[in-house]
């Protein structure tokens, strides 16, 4: 079996951890924004502050995910096959695995109000198989 | 390629459930309870240990090394069988569904750096050796 090939996977994983930062600004700074707001009050946490400082943490954060969901992909190429479906079902595992299970486990700490949890992990879902979509189509042997 | 031997699958992961259990349960009491429970109280949630919630943490280990084995078994034709492919799926697992989100949340919820950093080493220890456990199980 061919050995990963390291950068692909790198430029792939950076594709898809814009794309991962972008969605996410999309979905977590738009779209939930408000409902996270009042869910950290409750919890006597201040807002998450727009600050370069979070931005370039969550960038980092994005980045580091789309390298691990492209080396994944390429992990399981050879047992799937190339393509968008296995690309997808790499995004897919990813996400049960390091959104799901966790966002799973802190609703049961009743940190977050459940509803939030279930938008939050819906989100994480067309998020991380897009991601992982996109980073896969640079990836090459 | 042959396909994923899915009943081996469920074996080697409820294997590795077993041991992430009994090795999670006996960390928790024996260290973690006390560094999360003022952590928790901190955010105004104490940590509710019923039995209901006992048995929900046994489930989603059961899950998890389930999970576990399942990407071993994904990344076994890249890699070949073996231990040493065992271990990197459960740091692969580690990473994805331990790593990441702790630091995640982990920041956002504002709990201490110390803890945070204990617990995620002793998570990859438990990973680590429930997915090699698991894994050994597993057979095509």
């Amino acid at each position: 079996m061919g050995k990963i090939n390291w950068a692909r996977v790198f430029i792939g994983g950076l594709l898809a951890g814009i794309v991962m930062f972008a969605l996410g600004y999309v979905f977590y700074g738009l779209w939930l924004s408000k409902e996270f707001g009042a869910a950290m009050q409750a919890l006597g946490r201040p807002p998450m502050a727009e600050t370069v400082g979070t931005m370039v943490f969550i960038l980092m954060m994005s980045l580091v995910s789309g390298i691990i969901a492209v080396w994944f992909y390429a992990a399981i190429r050879p047992r799937f096959g190339p393509g968008p479906k296995t690309a997808a079902l790499a995004g897919f595992w990813v996400w049960v695995i390091g959104g799901l299970l966790p966002t799973i486990w802190y609703a049961s700490l009743d940190l977050f109000p459940r509803a939030y949890m279930a938008k939050d992990a819906g989100a994480g879902l067309i998020l991380w198989v897009v991601a992982t979509l996109v980073g896969a189509w640079a990836y090459k042997e | 390629m042959g396909k994923i031997n899915w009943a081996r699958v469920f074996v080697g992961g409820l294997l590795a459930g077993v041991v992430s259990n009994i090795l999670g349960f006996a960390i928790w009491y024996v260290y973690l309870r006390d560094q999360w429970g003022p952590a928790m109280e901190a955010l105004g949630r104490p940590i509710q240990e019923t039995t209901g919630m006992n048995i929900f943490w046994v489930v989603v280990s059961f899950v998890g090394g389930i999970l576990g084995v399942y990407l071993y078994a994904a990344i076994r034709p890249r890699f070949g069988p073996g231990p040493k492919t065992a271990a990197c799926a459960g740091f692969l697992y580690w990473l994805i569904g331990g790593l990441l989100p702790t630091v995640g949340w982990g920041t956002i919820l504002g709990f201490p750096r110390g803890l945070l950093a204990t617990d995620t080493v002793i998570s990859l220890i438990i990973t680590v050796i429930a997915v090699m456990a698991g894994a050994w199980a597993y057979k095509e």
